[in-house]
């Protein structure tokens, strides 16, 4: 009887010490140049720091026990907490701050964690950024009741929140593919979604489950129930850096080791992860909006000491505030204590931190400005971020997207364009990122260095302006997993909505690009002779092969080669070349429209560069493809979105028309392009069904290349049908 | 008379029953006796009771006139109007090309029955289905009794069952909506080692649920445009294996409506038919003819609120109704045939109304049994067919005895399933087996899991266990003793 007895003392334990193990460091700089100063999990988020949020979250839970793990800006964590209402008397969570100065990832955490044995029982996962309202111990619980009774092995649960595809809040980084066994919720196969056309799961799993749920609907709430194991499973495995990491090597290894993992999925209760500006953006909203009820600023202010009203319209306004007679805050609007607002100014869906100077006739909209933030009068800021004691002058217009870093000055009588990051000092080649206390100095520095250089010409921020460009660093940690996204806040919600927009702009966007191409045809007369002439034995056409979409800068195109030449020769790496590239759009003053369009024709043309003989048209296709796999990442850069596409598409018509030999192969080349997701069916779907043309030639030039294309669009619309590989294929016609 | 919803139900008979071994070698499936009926009549009656009185049979060459003796035969109640198609026996052709034949009779909708069905579904509530969704096809989905599992012993085969999951099919549902297919694939044909999603396929159904569970009854509901797709087709041959999953991929193909004029101008003149028509076109095509602006001010579109890649308008879509009770069997081979004979004398109030079943009792007035057989040897769980003769202590439990037989003293039955005509000799025992038309079982035999072919003479004192007992192996196998 004493075993039994024993077991019960253990579950009592466990229950009156639930503990919790909050990452107070996200070990990424998806914040650029706010994080320099300010760890993210202190980041402000409607006037309250995050950190806050997460740790409110784990009461409610009951959590009693919490270990915050302080890496990067450690000090500051610190000292938060040290000052936090957690630390008073009669406070109900234990709430401990550990510095980690040495960890580069919450794999060297929980390896940390274990070192130090400091978890006796399951524990709760979180990262220091999460907003959440639900009741993380009923996870637990079921998490207990799982490894008590039928399923012990599984090692940990993890919570998600149903968000479907393009959901504003779900972050499209963290954009993953899960099954899910039917009725166990065990979890069967994790995947990251964002940067692929097709996802390929093992058949096994459909022959072994006779019921499986297929997720894309999920998005991550970076917050998990761990069993006691998982921190000794991390010093086992000491390649294990991310929980994805993990995650992945025990579904892998399931065989073997025998641990499961499950899922808890939440519908009605919020819990999301600030991740990036785009997250912070959509997170902010919703406590605006309440949906993280009780976590709203009228609430959660109070233990904050402060006392906020709660209007119509989700406006709300703390202690002295002035405004100024006639300035509207017309709805979700957050105002921070002793904040003035001047009179004629219109605000509407803003978060403004404490004492704040706004000026007359300003308009703010869609930002978020912290504390101490002076706005002049006659401004207009539109979705930007202004950190603490960042000052905008007169007359600054303020474009999406913008974050101005800590104590920036822009101003007066400027407009910053969209997507600008400003620092207050300039970024020194030696400067100690701070957000990245782990190595690969060297290489960041370099690359800093390059885009240093091809930033040097003076952008003018008005002439007060304290300010300095912040370039992003390449994150050589994050491309390992391939998460890298080039989309910036603002802009990437803009990018978004000209895809869903895609039909109705499409015909604008036919009609801009016809204007452009009335120019060329003027000047269509200054191609390479030789080509010409080759084109003019082609007089069949029944067009003027020479009125291409765009002419051809020749110098810039020969220096294209060579430089694509020397790359593939020398091995240079594709950043630098991405690097090379850009300074020679710049030294030749092209347009990036000419760069994409020259892209494909380069790839073709490294075959014939070097060799003084003509080199056969098989050599070159091969080479092309080649190269095509080589640099398909890099094309990827370049080609985002489907306008881009187009110009490609373009771009390798006229190549096509200008070489006659080539003209068979077009179909071959636009599936090589394909294959490589460089391009998408819909752009050449798009292309293929563009009808309106400004000129007679225009269209008669593409109906000439539809024919040539044929072959492919034929078996792009028939795709589902032949293809084998693809199950669920890609919609026709 | 007339059908519901101007429906047309097709029974496709056609089949030679291949997986049946011996059994279909002098009668044609359709026929085979199943409780009292050939098994034909199942599907007849089930039509029967969802309200259809007019109903094409799709036979081979040379059984039009069997069937119809068959059905015709006193005590077979059939009140629907019977009309049958006859296909050449040349013609390996699939249940598609007997669709094909009879496309043109085809107004809305056709119900494609499958002549081996045995189930007490309500096929109504299949078309209540499909018009619910306005679905291009509708196929009716059952879950495996659980009386047939991999361990059910089978007559004739050593192995206790051939392996299962050769027929079972993946079947994707939306989780939101579990009645729409969204992926089917039969597992045989699961041979790489990846299975693709695409991104497209994923952001417009985010979370869907694929379940191997279900068989596929063979019953589908078709519109009539994919009728008229099936037509230009011809390279399509199967229903199950070829049409259902080609619609239901396609439902993820999207209309473009600006496509280009020239491209009827370029197909016509140089007649490659190299842009064949697509699913999506015949789709487009019936939906216009549909009141469509209607749709369109609907507020309930299947795509509010999800990526805005997806395409504006589903003009293909695949459902399913999902049996979850009741009995569902197709008879297409020994196993759920056999399953399927032994269900019957619990299942025949199902088939025949009530008034009709105090006439029907599973043991019909003109059985005649040997004073000295106690009553209840005949076990509750049996069913015996018109003029059965039973002998002196005759155990019979767990079995379905067709008309005619002659059972002798002491015979102990099992289990089995024996069918019209059979003479079953004194001190037998089968358990297990399968007993087709007029064999004749000597004396003391000892038959376990095993198949007797029409015709054959089990010789006295025999024994034999997971056989098969018929012309064609006897020459071999049988000893002569």
């Amino acid at each position: 009887m004493a075993p039994k007895g024993k077991n019960r003392n253990d579950v009592l334990e466990e229950e009156f010490f639930l503990q919790a193990v909050v990452i107070a460091d996200s070990f990424n700089v998806r914040f650029g140049p706010v994080t320099y100063k300010k760890p993210r999990a202190l980041l402000p988020l409607v006037n309250i720091p995050l950190l806050d949020y997460t740790l409110e979250a784990l009461a409610i839970s009951g959590v009693k026990d919490v270990f915050v793990f302080c890496c990067h800006l450690g000090e500051q964590v610190r000292e938060h907490i040290r000052q936090s209402k957690w630390q008073e008397g009669g406070s109900q969570m234990t709430v401990t701050a550990l510095m980690l100065d040495s960890c580069r990832s919450m794999g060297d955490v929980l390896r940390e964690i274990d070192a130090k044995s400091l978890i006796r029982s399951d524990f709760i996962l979180i990262s220091g950024d999460i907003v959440s309202n639900m009741d993380i111990s009923l996870v637990v619980k079921e998490h207990k009741e799982r490894t008590h009774g039928k399923d012990k092995s599984s090692v940990m649960t993890m919570v998600y929140k149903v968000a479907l595809p393009g959901h504003r809040s779900r972050s499209k980084e963290d954009a993953m593919l899960l099954i899910e066994e039917g009725e166990t919720k065990r979890l069967l196969h994790f995947e990251k979604s964002h940067d692929k056309r097709k996802i390929k799961i093992p058949t096994e799993i459909l022959l072994e489950h006779e019921d499986i749920i297929i997720h894309n609907d999920l998005m991550d709430c970076h917050i998990s129930i761990c069993s006691p194991v998982v921190p000794t499973l991390f010093t086992d495995n000491f390649d294990y850096q991310t929980r994805d990491n993990f995650v992945k090597g025990i579904l892998i290894n399931e065989e073997i080791m025998g641990y499961k993992i499950h899922l808890s999925i939440i519908r009605d209760k919020y819990a999301a992860r600030v991740s990036n500006m785009q997250t912070y953006d959509a997170i902010s909203k919703d406590v605006i909006a309440r949906w993280t009820y009780p976590l709203v600023p009228d609430m959660f202010g109070s233990s904050h000491k402060e006392t906020i009203k709660y209007g119509r319209h989700n406006v709300y306004c703390g202690e002295d505030v002035t405004l100024a007679r006639g300035c509207d805050l017309q709805k979700d609007v957050v105002v921070g204590r002793g904040t003035c607002i001047g009179s004629g100014s219109v605000i509407s869906g803003c978060v403004i931190g404490k004492n704040c100077q706004i000026g007359e006739n300003v308009k703010l909209r869609n930002s978020f400005l912290w504390d101490n933030v002076k706005i002049a009068s006659n401004c207009d800021i539109d979705t930007a971020l202004l950190c603490s004691g960042v000052q905008v002058l007169d007359r600054v217009i303020i474009n999406k997207g913008v974050i101005l870093a800590w104590e920036v000055v822009v101003g007066p009588d400027v407009t910053i364009k969209k997507g600008t990051q400003l620092m207050s000092e300039a970024q020194k080649d030696d400067w100690d990122d701070p957000n990245m206390s782990f190595g690969e100095d060297e290489v960041r520095s370099e690359s800093a260095d390059g885009e240093d250089k091809e930033g040097q010409e003076p952008v003018n921020y008005g002439s007060k302006s304290k300010a300095y460009p912040y370039k992003q660093n390449v994150d050589s940690e994050d491309e390992e997993e391939g998460v890298v996204l080039d989309q910036t806040w603002g802009i990437s919600a803009s990018e978004s909505d000209d895809r869903a927009s895609e039909e109705d702009s499409n015909d604008s966007y036919e009609e801009d690009d016809g204007g452009s191409e009335d120019d060329e045809a003027e000047r269509g007369g200054n191609l390479d002779d030789e080509e010409e002439e080759e084109d003019q034995v082609d007089s069949s056409l029944g067009f003027i092969p020479s009125v291409c979409m765009m002419e051809r800068n020749t110098a810039f195109y020969q220096e294209l080669v060579d430089t694509f030449v020397r790359a593939n020769n020398e091995k240079i790496t594709e950043d630098n070349l991405t690097l090379e590239i850009n300074s020679l759009k710049h030294a030749y003053t092209v347009s990036i429209e000419e760069v994409i369009h020259s892209l494909p024709c380069v790839l073709l043309d490294m075959a014939s560069h070097e060799q003084t003989l003509p080199v056969s048209v098989n050599d070159r296709i091969s080479t092309f493809k080649k190269n095509v796999q080589l640099y398909s990442s890099l094309l990827r850069k370049y080609i985002k979105n489907t306008e881009t596409q187009l110009t490609l598409i373009n771009g390798l018509g006229d190549h096509v028309i200008r070489q006659s030999d080539l003209r068979p192969r077009l179909p071959l080349l636009l599936n090589t392009l394909y294959d490589v997701d460089v391009l998408s069916e819909g752009a050449i779907l798009r292309w293929y069904n563009s009808t309106q043309f400004p000129s007679v030639n225009e269209s008669s030039r593409h109906a000439f290349l539809k024919k040539l294309s044929q072959p492919f669009i034929t078996w792009l619309r028939e795709a589902e049908e032949e293809s084998s590989d693809s199950d669920v294929s890609d919609g026709n016609n | 008379m007339s059908n519901p919803g101007e429906c047309i139900a097709v029974i496709m008979a056609a089949g030679t029953g291949s997986r049946m071994t011996d059994l279909t070698h002098q009668c044609p499936k359709p026929l085979l006796p199943m409780g009292r009926f050939p098994m034909i009549w199942y599907p007849i009656r089930s039509l029967e009771k969802a309200g259809f009185s007019d109903i094409i049979i799709i036979t081979r060459q040379g059984w039009h006139d069997q069937i119809q003796n068959a059905l015709s035969v006193d005590g077979i109640p059939v009140r629907a109007r019977l009309e049958y198609i006859e296909i050449q026996d040349s013609d390996e052709g699939g249940t598609a090309d007997s669709l094909r034949l009879i496309a043109d009779k085809v107004k809305t909708n056709v119900l494609v029955v499958t002549s081996d069905l045995i189930s007490d579904c309500d096929f109504s509530e299949l078309m209540a289905v499909h018009r619910k969704h306005g679905s291009s096809v509708t196929a009716l989905l059952s879950q495996l009794p659980t009386t047939l599992t991999a361990d059910t012993p089978v007559p004739g085969f050593k192995s206790k069952q051939r392996n299962m999951a050769a027929e079972k099919i993946s079947i994707g549902f939306d989780a939101n909506n579990m009645e729409h297919i969204l992926y089917w694939k039969a597992q045989i044909d699961m041979e790489d080692e990846l299975i693709a999603f695409s991104k497209k396929f994923l952001d417009r159904f985010p979370c869907s649920r694929i379940q191997s569970a279900w068989t596929d009854c063979h019953v589908y509901m078709i519109n009539k445009f994919v009728v008229k797709y099936l037509q230009e087709k011809r390279e399509l041959n199967t229903i199950q294996g070829e049409l259902i999953p080609l619609v239901v991929r396609k439902q993820m193909s999207t209309y473009i409506t600006d496509s280009p004029k020239d491209d009827a101008d370029m197909n016509s003149p140089n007649g490659d038919g190299k842009l064949k028509k697509d699913l999506i076109d015949f789709a487009v095509k019936f939906d216009n003819e549909l009141i469509s602006w209607g749709k369109n001010l609907s507020l309930t579109s299947n795509t509010f609120g999800q990526s805005k890649d997806a395409p504006q308008k589903d003009l293909i879509k695949c459902y399913a109704y999902r049996q979850t009770s009741g009995f569902c069997v197709r008879a297409n081979n020994i196993a759920a045939y056999f399953e399927a004979c032994k269900q019957m004398p619990r299942l025949i109030t199902k088939f025949v109304t009530t008034k009709k079943s105090d006439e029907l009792p599973n043991m019909p007035e003109s059985t005649s049994i040997k004073p000295k057989s106690q009553a209840g040897i005949v076990g509750a769980d049996c069913m015996l067919g018109e003029c059965v003769t039973i002998g002196e202590k005759v155990s019979i439990k767990k079995s379905v005895i067709g008309k005619h037989c002659k059972i002798g003293d002491k015979v102990k039955i099992t289990n089995s399933v024996i069918m019209g005509h059979v003479n079953i000799q004194e001190s037998s025992n089968i358990t297990n087996c399968i007993i087709a038309d007029s064999a004749n079982i000597g004396d003391k035999c000892e038959l376990i899991g095993c198949i007797v072919g029409q015709n054959q003479s089990i010789s006295t004192m025999s024994k034999y266990t997971n056989e098969v007992l018929s012309n064609t192996s006897q020459m071999m196998e049988v000893p002569l003793e």
